[in-house]
């Protein structure tokens, strides 16, 4: 944990040394306060969160600039925890953007299930998980070439998991799972390259060295993150008017008790004048053991602005192996500049609740959120 | 005297047709020349946005735009307020070898840029009731390169034109734009739907000359159908100013 902070802390202190330096770029303080209740259908539990983000942006000069979020959140009326969600510094040189520090780095252009998203996690305590992703520690480099190309790199120092709930945690622990390892001190690294506008289309190819980010039991009985090597393959562009999508991962586990397995996203979106908003998508990713199934689940999303400000979505996932449907109907008020009520609901129709992987999307509930940005 | 007839008559046709053919321009000849008129390499403005919705509840943004129109047409906007949507940004870069254009959106939560379908881009800009395609008309830009036009009614003061979408991803079925003669600047827009509704009315007010060139100071963009409009309001513009292309990238959008 120490080694953990030490990766941070010069990066804030040098920012706050660096406001008197730096006099004429001043620190930009803006921020978002969530708070939400969730009713739990099954058990009428009532859950309350609450989290401030604090984000400070601070430029220097041209060439670099600092940014800092950090987060302070709360749930079921615990103590409030403290953590930096994402704190770098960009440097831009000529040809070439350094990002340092923790960071999210988004790859892939599929709908919200990436498969060449190698290096954040998801965090499954959050309302909406595929909508929450955790920082990790890590150097990104980006080189622009002349013709045009975009290479990326990456190197990050730890291995994060997935953050789970923590019932599921706990029914884990039931289960015998302890000796989990949360961070793996090893390297993991990638490079994608990428050519945007190509006939067209943006296409992008990365190879990743690294860990699965969710655990597995081994054939000695432990429970492991596999060690894995990937390929992948993204492109985004669009036929006629309608937009379209392939994202395809590929992973060479380094055990070979694990079978290599393909992971692939394959989608199509369609916005219409009145603004109603069509995504459609369908998700792929093979087992790794025999007796870990395929998954398969179709996406489907629907939004639409009403009466100017507000809008109304809806998500729909379904797995086609278990079966299991999970509904999410949202409605977005929004109150003032910057000021948003959330109203909706999750409905899961499962005969397997427990292996559905849609299902750690939600529960049956209701939920309010607050959302106010500042 | 029969050569001095013949000469006379000569020279009285050609001045004939010559005044015929300055006094009948076509409608894509007015096209042509609005934009030559106009004639800006580079623009830089920022604009305050007040947006309307049908009970008259308004909410307020301002976004900067940088436009250069030097070898190909390109374009940066983004929001600078308020926190919802700041740092929002979208890239268009006009594609004339295949009648078509490159669009990137920014979205500073997703923190990565993502080319946009063409379905999107007779979508709502941002919750305004500009759509991406109608960006492009905010200083009226680009009318000659996406509609073709007939002159309805001309008059001393003014122009009426119906003007006809050749771009496919422009969902107008067609407009009427007034021009006025003395500015060659549109004072008013109507766009109709595919079953021949007004939908949308862009009018431009106050126009005045800023650097040379013609600007409105005010411009509503009302949609009739919905009861919403979007008010727009000149900040700041700055022309023809020396702007590095290499804003005009997915690597800049992103930088925020």
């Amino acid at each position: 944990m120490l080694k953990r902070r030490n990766f941070i802390l010069p990066i804030v202190i040098f920012l706050i040394c660096s406001t008197g330096v730096f006099a004429k770029d001043k620190l930009e303080i803006s921020g978002t306060l969530d708070s939400s209740i969730e009713g739990i259908s099954d058990d009428g539990e009532l859950i309350g969160r609450e989290r401030l983000d604090l984000e400070l942006k601070k430029n220097f000069g041209f060439d670099a600039d600092m940014y800092i979020d950090l987060a302070t959140y709360s749930m079921k009326n615990e103590d409030a925890e403290i953590e930096l969600n994402e704190a770098y510094l960009n440097y831009y040189t000529d040809n070439i953007d350094w990002r340092i520090g923790k960071q999210i780095i988004n790859w892939g252009s599929s709908y919200k299930l990436q498969p060449t998203d190698y290096f954040n996690p998801h965090d499954y305590t959050a309302i909406k998980p595929l909508d929450e992703k955790l920082g990790v520690k890590a150097v990104k480099g980006i080189y622009y070439t002349a013709n045009g190309l975009e290479i990326t790199g990456v190197i990050t120092p730890y291995f994060e998991r997935n953050k789970l709930s923590e019932e599921k945690e706990n029914l884990l622990k039931i289960k015998g799972v302890t000796g989990v390892e949360n961070d793996i001190e090893n390297i993991q690294g990638g490079f994608k390259i990428t050519k945007r506008a190509f006939k067209g289309f943006d296409l992008s190819a990365s190879t990743y060295h690294g860990f699965d980010k969710e655990f597995i039991e081994n054939d000695k009985g432990k429970f492991i993150y596999p060690e894995a090597n990937r390929i992948g393959f993204d492109f985004i562009g669009d036929f006629g008017e309608m937009g379209v999508w392939t994202e395809t991962a590929y992973s060479i586990y380094e055990d070979n008790q694990f079978d290599n397995r393909l992971e692939a996203a394959l989608g199509i979106d369609y916005k219409f004048s009145d603004d109603l908003y069509l995504v459609g998508q369908y998700y792929f990713k093979g087992g790794r053991l025999d007796n870990e199934d395929d998954i398969k689940i179709l996406n489907f999303h629907a939004d639409r602005p009403i009466f100017q400000f507000h809008q109304i979505e809806c998500n729909i996932n379904y797995e086609l192996e278990t079966e299991t449907f999970v509904v999410e109907p949202q409605f977005n008020y929004s109150l003032a500049n910057a000021v948003e009520l959330q109203i909706g609901g999750t409905y899961v129709d499962s005969d397997d609740e427990d292996d559905a992987v849609v299902s750690k999307l939600g529960k049956d509930r209701v939920y309010t959120r607050l959302k106010i940005e500042f | 005297m029969k050569k001095i007839i013949s000469l006379t008559t000569l020279i009285v046709l050609i001045f004939s047709l010559t005044v015929v053919a300055s006094a009948k321009m076509t409608g894509d000849d007015v096209l042509n020349k609005m934009e030559e008129v106009r004639d800006v390499q580079t623009t830089q403005m920022e604009l305050k946005l007040e947006l309307y919705d049908s009970s008259g509840s308004k909410r307020v943004r301002t976004l900067r735009n940088i436009s250069k129109k030097i070898e190909r047409k390109k374009a940066l906007s983004r929001f600078l307020s308020p926190s919802d949507v700041e740092g929002t940004g979208f890239l268009s870069i006009d594609k004339p070898e295949i009648d078509d254009e490159d669009m990137y959106l920014y979205l500073p939560a997703l923190g990565s840029v993502r080319k946009i379908s063409g379905s999107q881009k007779n979508g709502s800009f941002v919750g305004t009731d500009f759509s991406y395609n109608d960006l492009s008309l905010i200083g009226a830009e680009n009318y000659n390169d996406d509609y073709k036009a007939i002159v309805l009614e001309e008059n001393e003061q003014e122009y009426t034109l119906k003007i006809i979408p050749t771009d496919e991803d422009i969902d107008y079925k067609y407009g009427k734009l007034i021009l006025s003669k003395k500015t060659w600047y549109p004072t008013k827009v109507e766009f109709y739907d595919s079953r021949d509704k007004l939908q949308k009315i862009l009018t431009n007010y106050n126009v005045k000359q800023i650097q040379g060139y013609w600007t409105p100071q005010k411009v509503i963009m009302e949609d009739v159908q919905k009861g919403t409009k979007t008010i727009l309001y000149l900040e700041s513009v700055v022309y023809n100013d020396k702007v590095n292309d290499r804003i005009f990238s997915p690597r800049y959008l992103r930088r925020y």
